[in-house]
């Protein structure tokens, strides 16, 4: 055995997070993918060179500036209106996730109280509960969107709701499965033995042991949502103008595809790097609260 | 006040069985079947047996973490298993339970302190000062430096997790302590020192224990009386010392026999040695008559038959020593 | 190498990859196994023992490193051996059995199955033969039924069942040793027995050799011819078993036999160990069981006591063991 191999217990100053993630090379490029995301929705007013809604007629269709007849004023060149496609994809960081973050939110009460409630009463309760969750399982979220922009307008709330109410599904059976075998554990048996009144285990015991799934399934949500509204978007279903989205500008880069690839494809792009980025903290994010790895 | 803590009487816990068809519609697996003893105070009453004998579910069942599908649970006088959740939870605090397994008895996110102060808070019984005086002093008794209150279980080894165990089930001072399989998952020279102070913990706090292993060894060595279960009835009760001596069912016989002993000048020869054969069978389909029948050296057709119609029913045969035995009274007088 | 010596591991040091470097788990572990004889390998959780079969076999994990002077089997040196090789020697001259035997086999497959791809990855034999085989093999090991048998799957099986269809498998290319890795921990107590009446016969009728290793001092009583006592990651005592049980020398060795019930005894005071096994990040300097031992002197806790050898067989690992037997 080498003699620098010894072991030998060191005192980080680094906390154990932070380690974590640097040995872990996707994880922390999630992590910084996911930062300059963040920071493009919070400081878009500050970094993006034009306002979104800045028009400019004479510059339609610019190509992006490594392209010949492009121009640095326009990095990644313009649409069909003159709009600088840097700029809107900068903007559209901001309805991505805030619509990616909120929706989540939404889903994630009503699915875990729901999966809450089923795998630890069981009996019929969870009998109907699991029912419920087939019947949305089979609503196309595009149906209910159509629906949803019919009755009320095609707002950033009603995406939220739309992406929150058809996307609870995921956590439901999640966190049921979860507690179905924390149930089983001894130590909420332990819990019964000793007369704690149900809410109690359940605050206690079950919600804070589910914790770590939820916050995994919570990131990789993110993603979907997104995914989702960029869908919804693109259909013309969700956010309109003023509102930039991702979504809205793959819709209008369709038509544009094959003589100006730009406009399509940069938003692309960052949908995809977003997502991708997401995937990969959120990856990282489960492997670290692992139990196993914690030595729990 | 009767001189019995606990009296059992005829308790069942049947699971049906999910099967096809008509022949498997009404199959019941009986993993309690008409089980019944008494328990005075101060005792201890060993519960031995194999895989599928029931020991477990019925200790789970007399704390009501099963729900009784038939029988009495006398607790000083009231039949638990006839009460609801409400009136039960007056009786939590008499009757506590201790686990097997120290890694999943243990919330793995809570504090030591806050594992063995919960029953207090849930209960309101003291609070503040008197509620850490209460732990601490808990933790001293079971053998836990009070320096350990803020760790988290994984930071224990496995006895000191059982420790911990114990000390959340002495809390409330209860009377009764059902002792579920509580050093099987220990390491010899462990599980010498959680009996030792299980045994110290009886004699201090005057404990009465349900103490429910698969090995005879400890049960022997912490049991008053011992009653030895297969395939959910009890086969065997007497004290200890007579149970060893004079072992009257076969299946107990049995059991003694394949023991094996620490010390290699007692070993015997295969001719002298008599090792049950078979399997445990299949306790959704146990045999006819009495369940033992086919492992059983001394098994007669009467053992077997139809018109028996059930497995013998536990009868005393000698002063104190019950044996459920078609046989019982002739192996009695041998 | 004497003609009966079967296996012979020198300086046998075994390691644990960690962020923090490399934590010891097996230290210096030199022993034999004769043709014919039971070793029984007796110690607690965290001894070691498992670890050291796996470092033999080659099947220690990704994050393990194995390091040993020597570790020769019937005169072939396995340190130097390919991965083919090693590959060739498992399950053929050198067999395992493990403690939970329903991981060990495949639940996908049938016994019948999983038995002849053991016989043909060793054997150029045809199918059909290999059945007829596997049949022989299933009845030699008590299995009264096997024509069937080869047709279930694991899952149907008890416990005992599968028992004997691991050591089916481990016994069926005829190896000169088998290593069992308390093969008997997860049964119940008759079944154990059963078991033990079986491995007994079989090394009887085939000659093997067996490693047996357990934490049960009752089971290692029962069958072995020699056993070798380990703590923490090294061994502390070997002694031939009635000499053992008779005088342990080791004050581990006694502590474990006067913690462990003894059936037999009508009335008995339980001694127990005080303490608990060191962790491998925190051993302790000089000899590992001072911290624990009765007899613990100064200098016990600072040098660590090497394993002397004993003009009787029996090795020892302490400093004051003439002291202790002398007091009793």
């Amino acid at each position: 055995m080498k003699k620098n191999q010894v072991y030998c217990e060191k005192t980080h100053r680094v906390p154990r997070w932070l380690r974590s993630l640097w040995r872990s090379k996707t994880g922390l490029i999630g992590l910084l993918i996911v930062l300059t995301v963040t920071i493009c929705a919070v400081f878009a007013p500050y970094i993006a060179p034009y306002s979104p809604s800045e028009m400019h007629p004479v510059d339609m269709l610019v190509p992006p500036f490594f392209s010949e007849g492009g121009s640095t004023r326009y990095l990644l060149g313009t649409d069909n209106l003159g709009y600088d496609i840097l700029s809107r994809i900068i903007y559209g960081a901001r309805v991505s996730l805030l619509i990616g973050v909120l929706s989540v939110v939404v889903a994630g009460v009503i699915g875990t109280l729901l999966g809450l409630l089923a795998g630890y009463y069981g009996g019929i309760l969870d009998g109907i509960i699991m029912r419920i969750t087939d019947a949305f399982h089979s609503i196309p979220r595009t149906l209910l969107a159509l629906v949803a922009v019919v009755l009320m307008n095609g707002s950033l709330v009603t995406i939220i709701i739309v992406i929150g109410v058809t996307g609870w599904i995921t956590y439901a059976r999640l966190i049921r499965s979860e507690v179905l075998s924390l149930r089983q554990r001894e130590f909420v048996k332990a819990a019964i033995t000793i007369g704690t009144p149900d809410w109690q285990i359940i605050t206690r015991h079950i919600l804070p042991n589910v914790f770590s799934s939820f916050v995994v399934v919570s990131t990789l949500a993110v993603a979907s949502s997104i995914i989702a509204e960029t869908s919804l978007s693109f259909l013309g279903l969700g956010i309109n103008p003023p509102d930039i989205s991702w979504g809205f500008m793959l819709s209008i880069g369709r038509n544009y595809l094959s003589s100006h690839w730009w406009v399509a494809t940069w938003p692309g792009i960052a949908l995809t790097v977003t997502v991708l980025g997401i995937m990969f903290l959120g990856n990282w994010l489960r492997d670290y609260l692992d139990p196993h790895n914690q030595g729990l | 006040m009767g001189e019995y803590l606990l009296e059992v009487n005829h308790l069942s816990k049947y699971y049906k069985a999910r099967g096809k068809g008509l022949a498997h519609a009404n199959q019941l697996l009986r993993a309690v079947d008409d089980v019944s003893f008494k328990l005075r105070r101060g005792e201890v009453l060993g519960v031995v047996g194999e895989s599928g004998c029931g020991k477990s579910t019925m200790g789970n069942t007399i704390i009501r973490l099963l729900e009784p599908d038939n029988g009495e649970i006398i607790f000083e006088g009231h039949d638990l298993a006839k009460m609801n959740r409400h009136e039960l939870r007056k009786y939590r605090a008499d009757i506590q339970m201790i686990f097997q397994d120290p890694f999943s008895s243990l919330d793995p996110r809570m504090h030591v302190f806050d594992i063995i102060a919960e029953p207090l808070r849930v209960h309101h019984t003291v609070s503040g000062k008197e509620l850490e005086d209460r732990v601490l002093n808990l933790m001293e008794v079971v053998g836990l430096d009070a320096s350990y209150a803020q760790r988290y279980p994984h930071e224990f080894s496995g006895g000191q997790r059982q420790r911990i165990g114990i000390a959340r089930a002495l809390a409330l001072q209860p009377k009764l302590v059902i002792c579920d399989e509580p050093v099987s998952a220990l390491d010899v020279s462990i599980q010498a020192q959680i009996l030792n102070l299980l045994e110290e913990l009886k004699e201090k706090m005057q404990l009465t224990y349900i103490f429910i292993a698969h090995g005879l060894p400890s049960v022997k060595y912490i049991s008053d009386r011992i009653a030895v279960m297969y395939l959910g009835r009890i086969v065997e009760l007497a004290d200890t010392k007579e149970l060893f001596a004079h072992p009257l069912h076969p299946y107990t016989q049995g059991l003694l026999q394949a023991i094996p002993i620490p010390d290699p000048n007692l070993r015997k020869s295969d001719a002298e040695r008599a090792i049950m054969g078979g399997d445990i069978p299949n306790a959704m389909k146990p045999p006819e008559g009495c369940y033992f029948h086919p492992r059983c050296p001394y098994a007669t057709a009467d053992c077997c038959n139809e018109s028996v119609g059930g497995p013998p029913i536990l009868t005393e045969v000698r002063p104190g020593h019950f044996v459920s035995c078609f046989h019982a009274k002739e192996f009695a007088e041998k | 190498m004497s003609s009966d010596v079967l296996l012979k591991v020198k300086n046998l040091n075994t390691y644990f990859k960690t962020e923090n470097g490399l934590l010891q788990a097996v230290d210096q572990v030199t022993f034999q196994v004769r043709k014919g004889e039971l070793l029984g390998i007796v110690g607690e959780s965290g001894c070691g023992k498992s670890i050291t079969s796996l470092s033999i076999m080659g099947l220690t994990a990704k994050n393990c490193v194995v390091e040993a002077d020597s570790i020769a089997f019937e005169n072939k040196e396995l340190t130097t051996l390919s991965d083919k090789e090693r590959r060739d020697l498992r399950g053929g001259d050198m067999a395992m059995i493990f403690q939970e035997p329903l991981t060990s086999l495949n639940p996908l497959f049938t016994i019948g199955y999983q038995l002849e791809e053991a016989i043909r990855c060793h054997n150029k034999i045809s199918r059909s033969q290999a059945s007829e085989l596997a049949v022989a093999i299933l009845e030699k090991v008590g299995i009264a039924r096997a024509h069937e048998i080869l047709h279930e799957y694991p899952n149907s099986l008890s416990g005992g069942m599968r028992q004997r269809i691991m050591i089916a498998m481990a016994l069926v290319n005829d190896p000169s040793l088998l290593i069992a890795d308390e093969p008997t921990t997860a049964l119940d107590v008759t079944i154990q027995a059963q078991i033990l009446q079986l491995i007994r016969n079989l090394m009887r009728e085939f000659g093997t050799a067996v490693m047996f290793i357990t934490h049960d001092l009752g089971v290692v009583a029962e069958i072995a011819d020699r056993v070798m006592v380990m703590y923490a990651g090294q061994i502390v005592e070997e002694a031939d078993v009635y000499d053992l049980f008779a005088h342990p020398y080791h004050p581990y060795t006694s502590g474990l036999m006067g913690s462990t019930i003894q059936v037999q005894q009508e009335k008995q005071v339980l001694q127990t160990i005080p303490g608990t096994v060191p962790s491998l990040t925190k051993m302790p300097k000089g000899c590992r069981f001072a911290p624990r031992c009765p007899y613990a002197a100064e200098a016990c806790r600072v040098t660590m006591p090497e394993l002397e050898e004993l003009p009787d067989g029996r090795r020892i690992r302490c400093l004051r063991w003439k002291e202790k037997t002398h007091n009793g």
